[in-house]
């Protein structure tokens, strides 16, 4: 099998001034073009994972560290984030926090004209991005701030796909959005997954939108990887999960109950639609 | 000697970066934004208020975060004042009282290694010299000289705005500089923007 | 149909104004340009032509004169204390008219004549300021920097920094509604318990700042910035080659600097903009 494009060893952290590690010793692979979701309860480490992906952990946060954490060949102690950044993007979960420039177009060419790339090539790339993530051309010289929440986090996103980079880390980019914004963000990683083939990881707990779309799902709790496994097989053991404080869409929870009744024998359903038919078939069988 | 912050670790590693950067803009974000509270309170005329709690960021700001404190410190009121209606030459003229304002209690509290907790009778009476009375009284001095060369106001009137820019500025220094000092400077000695040196 | 607007320092603008043809590099040697002649400049007539000329800039570059209003009250503050500073402080010599008698204070025509000149020769400069923030954006303040060559560090440092005022007045105003919701609303207080109570502002607000510098530094390291001092290394100004000077720019540029040497000259060589020449020099 290929190398995997990030490697995490054994990695453990404690930010300073705390006396319990955050991660207590996380082994992870993940292989290029994956489509990586990763869940767990709050506090259980799941950010500063995904911190550490880009370097961000340690380079930017006192603390402890062990173990280490390769991502596309850069060992995270001894490249700075600005080196990371040339391989991995990060969304960080308030679009607020991250906006850098003064309109929507410098924000999306921001990272670009820092890589020293020619104009013709932002200019691309700008539009490629855009076209991507649904932002009209009439919003390049709007202040980010001032748009909707989700149309600030689908802004975030451009400026990190802009970038082109071989992984993208998104932690909890729907968190702070109203339903509408989380909507208008799952759409663009559908987008992405279906048109840009780079290796997405995506903290979130809005599991209905993110099982359908990842090719691996890894639980985050208490510091530790509990499980990694491919959705229909992560999402098998419902009561694992529940044990675990992952609560599994309403779709998993009715076929896990049916189940428990000796009413259906079958794997998990992942979308509504295919809940339906095991329904509609337990009903026909009556 | 005890160790103070301003001490480094052995193989310590100290460099400039994007949170300095970042810091100083937002200081001057929060300096704007108090020092607008203090021109709307009392004004004096000129951005010469007779309560000005900017001065409060100027000082800590030096202390914390040195030359990046000082930075901040030196271009907010530019800003502050500008969008207040001061003139821009007024402004310029103006900025020699800021930079010392910051300054000046930034390289006391390096100098003599006082800490910025505030802990000791000599801290205190450090911060008091330096970051309330002789900077103030420094920058005042500057301050008023520059509005009489512009011909602003009068020597008549320059004990006036000299007195309403040391009072006005000293007052919310000792005032806000202790609190900011003593309620933050446990947290900021601990942040990565926090400077031992002049620049990291 | 809505008229399209660009958000200004100062407010909004609509995007056809004739100020948007003009490049950010020119609009900000505006300022520095424009901004000498009321220094150099004490003859009243000329500071209110050149107030009249600000007010048909404001007109012609389609800025809500609202603007202006918002100033009211700094004008007024003004006018009292330049009148106060000249009349009570302004000195006496028996040559002066003295019209009133305050005790020992006397109010004299001389002294009253030189606030007007010095409160005129400011309000011409202050149109200046407020036409500046009503007709700039972030972007462009950043851009005419970049175009005069300022290293890309200390032109982004400034788009930050007014982009922080921003944040910083959000902020404020959250710390305003959570104090209010526990029954503290500074506004409503007299000033020495505003002064009390400020510190319960500024201490979050400044808290808030060292947050966010982690956040804002965060951003900027997962972008690739790299601090790398005032050298901009191989840094491309994609944003500033979208901007292009034209013959506008020139003839504005030249008419400014040839205006402003030729005050210079005339007050040097000549006596035709001494207060002397002034009517109210003549009253």
């Amino acid at each position: 099998m290929a190398e995997p494009i990030i490697r995490v060893e054994g990695l453990k952290w404690k930010y300073e001034g705390s006396r319990d590690w955050v991660l207590k010793g996380v082994d992870l692979e993940i292989h290029q073009g994956e489509f990586v979701g990763i869940v767990g309860p709050n506090d259980s480490g799941k950010t500063t994972l995904a911190m550490s992906l880009n370097g961000l952990v340690p380079n930017n946060y006192p603390g402890v560290m062990e173990g280490r954490v390769v991502v596309d060949g850069m060992d995270t102690r001894e490249h700075s984030v600005a080196e990371i950044a040339e391989s991995v993007g990060f969304v960080f979960p308030d679009p607020e926090s991250q906006f850098l420039s003064m309109t929507v177009e410098e924000e999306v060419v921001f990272a670009l004209e820092n890589r020293g790339l020619p104009r013709e090539e932002i200019e691309e790339r700008m539009w490629w991005a855009l076209e991507l993530t649904n932002i009209p051309e009439d919003y390049l010289e709007k202040p980010p701030y001032e748009l909707s929440g989700g149309e600030k986090q689908r802004v975030a996103i451009a400026s990190v796909l802009a970038m082109r980079p071989k992984i993208i880390v998104l932690d909890e980019p729907t968190s702070m959005l109203d339903p509408i914004g989380k909507t208008e963000v799952i759409e663009v990683l559908t987008e992405m997954k279906r048109r840009y083939n780079a290796t997405v990881i995506v903290i979130e707990h809005r599991l209905e939108d993110i099982a359908p779309l990842a090719d691996k799902m890894v639980l985050v709790y208490r510091g530790t990887i509990p499980k990694v496994a491919p959705p229909r097989e992560f999402f098998q053991d419902v009561d694992f999960l529940l044990e675990h404080d992952v609560f599994p869409p309403d779709v998993m929870v009715l076929a896990n109950e049916l189940r428990r009744r000796g009413l259906y024998d079958g794997p998990v359903p992942m979308t509504v639609d295919e809940a339906e038919s095991i329904v509609r078939g337990i009903l026909g069988r009556r | 000697m005890a160790k103070t912050v301003w001490d480094r670790e052995p193989g310590e590693i100290r460099r400039p970066g994007t949170i300095h950067i970042a810091i100083m803009a937002l200081l001057i974000g929060v300096g704007a934004v108090a020092g607008t509270f203090g021109s709307l309170s009392v004004p004096l005329g000129y951005g010469v208020t007779g309560f000005w709690p900017g001065v409060a960021v100027q000082a800590v700001g030096g202390i914390w975060f040195g030359m990046w404190g000082v930075i901040a410190g030196f271009l907010f009121p530019f800003i502050s004042n500008s969008l207040a209606g001061a003139p821009l030459y007024v402004s310029f003229a103006y900025l020699p009282s800021n930079l010392i304002q910051g300054l000046l209690p930034a390289w006391a509290f390096r100098y003599f290694k006082a800490d910025p907790s505030l802990k000791s009778g000599r801290d205190w009476i450090l911060f008091l010299v330096f970051g309330v009375i002789v900077n103030n009284i420094l920058g005042a001095a500057w301050a008023v000289t520059a509005l009489q060369w512009f011909g602003l106001i009068t020597v008549e009137s320059v004990p006036l705005f000299f007195s309403g820019w040391t009072i006005g500025n000293g007052v919310p220094a000792l005032i806000f500089g202790a609190i900011l000092l003593k309620a933050l400077s446990p947290l900021v000695v601990k942040h990565r923007s926090f400077v031992k040196g002049w620049w990291a | 149909m809505p008229t399209k607007m660009r958000r200004s320092l100062l407010g909004y603008l609509p995007v056809d104004s004739p100020i948007f043809s003009l490049h950010p590099m020119t609009r900000l040697l505006f300022l520095l340009i424009v901004s000498a002649y009321p220094m150099i400049v004490r003859l009243p007539e000329l500071n209110v032509a050149g107030s009249i000329f600000m007010l048909a800039l404001f007109r012609v570059s389609k800025v809500d004169l609202r603007v202006i209003k918002n100033y009211k009250m700094a004008f007024v503050n003004l006018f009292f204390v330049i009148a106060i500073a000249y009349t009570f402080f302004g000195g006496y010599n028996p040559d002066y008219r003295v019209l009133i008698e305050l005790g020992p204070v006397k109010v004299c025509w001389e002294n009253l004549r030189w606030a007007m000149v010095v409160y005129i020769q400011l309000i011409f400069a202050i149109l200046i300021m407020i036409f500046f923030l009503s007709t700039m954006r972030e972007r462009d303040i950043v851009v005419g920097l970049r175009a005069l060559r300022v290293p890309f560090v200390l032109a982004y440092m400034a788009g930050l920094a007014l982009r922080s005022i921003g944040l910083s007045i959000i902020d404020f105003n959250t710390i305003r509604e959570a104090e209010k919701a526990r029954a503290l609303d500074l506004q409503a207080l007299p000033f020495s318990e505003k002064v009390k109570k400020f510190g319960m502002y500024i201490v979050p607000l400044v808290a808030l700042a060292i947050r966010r510098s982690d956040e804002v530094s965060n951003a900027l390291d997962s972008r690739g910035f790299r601090f790398t001092g005032l050298k901009s290394g191989k840094r491309t100004d994609y944003i500033l080659s979208k901007y292009r000077m034209t013959k506008l720019d020139y003839a504005v540029l030249a008419g400014m600097g040839v205006f402003l040497a030729g005050i210079i000259l005339i007050s040097i060589y000549t006596d035709w903009l001494a207060l002397e020449s002034s009517l109210l020099y003549r009253i």
